[in-house]
């Protein structure tokens, strides 16, 4: 066999922000180490001693080799990553709790600049190019959801840093465990919407189901945190098991791992043969598989519970993260559903039905919700079933009326890219939403929304940030959230599924009403708010803010952003 | 019906009768038994699908290690005063001797064949078999990368499980 270098480091370069944050997971408990014995001579000695050795590493890989790669930002973040270690140690002695939660804030830094290198490359190029023998698939599509789920994973970490739970002293030696688990989750989510291979689809996906599932039981001694997470993992367990088994019964007929190539086998396959049917079976097992990471009902019962028990900055992960990379892979997986397949249009129906039921449910259960995390969770709930409609136009666009038979529509790319927004835009507005929680909670202590009365007016530009998310989720402009939801209306009229967007615009007004009710609890004045010692947190508003920024500016200007997502749901390769 | 479907249906009983057993059986013991019982007749499928290198593998892994360290847990953790009677551990320790003495047969009947399958001469297909997923394993071209995916995959569980299960206070103070 022939050990090519060369091939090696062009392929580690394709999963470079993967790599990244493997490495973060490393540092982290590296530093984790320092930290506990820092008293020992030793681990003054050692922690340069590793750092160096790893920066000394990266810069001999091209001098040794001659092969020209840039190694830059990784030296510069270990770089930091000893600053901030060691500057933390020598100035803030025992009260550098953030440390942890700094070095992550690097490694998904780090990562998110690498991910934007190569989408400088990806972008405009059209071509999709494959690394590690065909089982990474590198594509703008791909790049966008890493993108979201790095970005998300970059918010998050730097929630933590804030999160009160997080700091209270015997909660607090949890953190780097958090912080890995939140790493490793992103990363498996990363390599799922980097992959069409069905093994390397399940590895990567339970990689961050399984991180998940402990991220949300590591808030000790907080009994609603264990339910949630023992819920979360039998109910993931046993949906895991129902995608394996669709996955198994795909391979089984086809003998293929990718999915175009399945997708292949089941055009050439002859109809209503036995075959047919149990390859139906596999992808509806798969597609549950999916459904159940997307809280789609009836799959969402895990949702609430998870949501409100969970650690904010899990919730949040899960929400967005989580959500963004699983909408990815089933988007991929519709892929192999194109051409001459008789079944599809029954498949149409089904997820029109899941979109309405999805978006319906989640609104009327969010209605009369008390705990701030819960009815986000509900309302989480009901984002995915607007963003199913996007899904479901793409159906439609392949059938052919003459014929009865599906084949490649006008509006082919109409859907994908409104769904792409519309993850885009909901990663700002309710990563801010729930760092607002977070910043709201750190006042009051409790996560209840009679608890946040009249916050609003003792901190203003935080209050005034919640405003912000809480009209975009709704669906009013001038916000990012108004467009996503206007595209993917849109979409779904032109593929004549004008009912659909009928009733997503009844149940926008009925979200109108909770999540006013959040804003009007949040200035309300009337003399009876709680008096609460502010603890000053001007860098979680910072961050606040820039995501209310962001909101407001893709709502004013969605032009670039839109032609980004057009541009990622083309590349797919239709 | 052929002997395939009848090693089937007796191999699927056994899997799931060990399952239920391992989650009704109110005796640790039992439970434990039980998983072997399901883990067997998983390597059984294995074997009926040609699959031997599996099959060895699921015995080596889940069978002779995974439920042989239940039940040192289980031996290890202090017992009920009944268990402590002298009968028991008279008909305990005969066994145990008696297990001894074919377990060291058994070693030095070998005489440096293992399972009576020389690694170098033996049979074509089972070093063939091993061989191929190996290099399927370390080919850049082939399962290199989910392999190396799953190190992390164990690792972060790993942590997270002993974070999970450590006791309240337990690290640092």
């Amino acid at each position: 066999m022939d050990y090519d270098f060369a091939s090696y480091l062009r392929d580690l370069r394709t999963i470079g922000p993967e790599l990244i944050l493997c490495g973060t997971i490393l540092v982290l408990f590296l530093v984790d180490l320092w930290r506990i014995g820092r008293n020992r001579t030793i681990s003054w000695v050692l922690a340069p001693l590793v750092t160096f050795a790893a920066c000394y590493g990266l810069y001999l890989v091209p001098a040794t080799t001659g092969i020209d790669v840039d190694l830059w930002p990784e030296f510069l973040g270990l770089t930091a990553v000893y600053a901030v270690v060691t500057v933390a140690d020598l100035r803030w002695r025992g009260r550098d709790r953030w440390v942890p939660g700094a070095v992550a804030v690097i490694g998904a830094a780090l990562a998110c600049l690498r991910l934007w290198q190569q989408g400088v490359e990806v972008f405009g190029e059209g071509a999709a190019a494959f690394s590690w023998g065909g089982l990474v698939r590198v594509d703008a599509f791909g790049v966008l959801l890493r993108g979201l789920a790095c970005l998300t994973l970059l918010v998050t970490s730097w929630f933590t840093i804030f999160y009160a739970p997080m700091r209270r002293d015997p909660g607090a030696k949890g953190v780097t465990e958090f912080l890995a688990c939140l790493a490793a989750a992103a990363a498996g989510g990363m390599f799922l919407v980097a992959t069409e291979n069905l093994l390397f689809i399940y590895l990567s996906l339970e990689l961050l189901s399984l991180c998940s599932y402990l991220q949300v039981g590591m808030l000790k001694g907080d009994r609603r945190s264990s339910e949630a997470s023992l819920k979360y993992l039998i109910y993931g367990s046993v949906a895991s098991g129902f995608m394996l088994f669709g996955f198994s019964l795909l391979y089984g007929f086809s003998g293929e791992l990718a999915i175009p190539k399945i997708g292949q086998f089941l055009q050439t396959m002859p109809r209503h043969s036995p075959e047919g049917v149990l390859m139906t079976v596999g992808v509806l097992l798969s597609f549950s598989g999916f459904a159940y990471k997307l809280t789609l009902v009836p799959f969402h019962f895990w949702a609430p519970d998870v949501y409100e028990g969970a650690p904010t900055p899990t919730t949040a992960f899960l929400s967005v993260g989580s959500k963004a990379v699983s909408f990815g892979i089933m988007l991929r997986f519709l892929h192999m559903l194109t051409g001459d397949i008789v079944w599809a249009p029954g498949l149409v129906h089904l997820a029109a039905l899941a979109a309405v039921v999805t978006m319906t449910y989640g609104n009327l259960a969010a209605l009369h919700q008390s705990n701030l995390k819960r009815l986000f969770g509900y309302s989480s709930i009901a984002h995915a079933g607007y963003m199913l409609l996007g899904v479901v136009t793409v159906f439609q666009f392949m059938e052919d009326p003459a014929t009865g038979l599906l084949r490649e529509g006008r509006f082919f790319g109409e859907g994908y890219a409104a769904v792409l927004f519309y993850l885009g835009a909901y990663l700002l507005m309710n990563l801010g939403a729930f760092g607002a929680v977070i910043f709201l909670a750190n006042r009051t202590g409790s996560e209840e929304i009679e608890d946040i009365r009249g916050l609003g007016w003792k901190s203003p530009w935080v209050g005034g940030a919640f405003i912000v998310f809480l009209l975009s989720l709704t669906g009013i402009p001038p916000t990012a959230g108004f467009f996503a939801k206007w595209y993917v209306f849109r979409a779904a009229i032109d593929g004549g599924f004008l009912w659909l967007a009928v009733v997503a615009g009844i149940n926008t007004v009925i979200s109108l009403f909770y999540y006013f009710r959040i804003g009007r609890m949040l200035f309300l004045r009337d003399g009876s708010e709680a008096f609460f010692e502010a603890p000053r947190a001007p860098w979680l508003a910072a961050v606040l803010l820039l995501l209310a920024f962001g909101t407001l500016w893709f709502g004013v200007f969605p032009g670039a952003a839109r032609e980004v997502a057009a541009e990622a749901a083309r590349s797919l390769g239709w | 019906m052929s002997a395939e479907i009848l090693a089937f249906l007796v191999l699927a009983t056994a899997t799931v009768a060990g399952g239920v057993v391992t989650l009704w059986s109110r005796y640790v013991v039992h439970s434990a038994f039980g998983l072997m019982l399901s883990l067997l007749g998983v390597a059984g499928f294995y074997v009926l699908l040609g699959s031997d290198f599996l099959a060895v593998t699921q015995v080596v892994v889940y069978v002779g290690g995974v439920v042989v360290l239940y039940l040192f847990g289980v031996m290890l953790t202090p017992p009920d005063r009944e268990e402590r009677s002298i009968r028991r551990i008279a008909v305990a320790g005969i066994f145990a001797v008696a297990a001894l003495v074919v377990l060291l047969k058994a070693v030095f009947g070998m005489e440096g064949r293992w399972y009576g399958v020389d690694p170098d001469r033996g049979p074509a297909s089972g070093g063939a078999v091993i061989r191929e997923v190996g290099n399927a394993f370390m080919d850049k071209e082939a399962y290199l990368l989910p392999f190396e995916i799953a190190s992390v995959l164990l690792l972060v569980a790993l942590v997270g499980a002993v974070f999970i299960a450590r006791r309240e206070g337990g690290r640092g103070s």
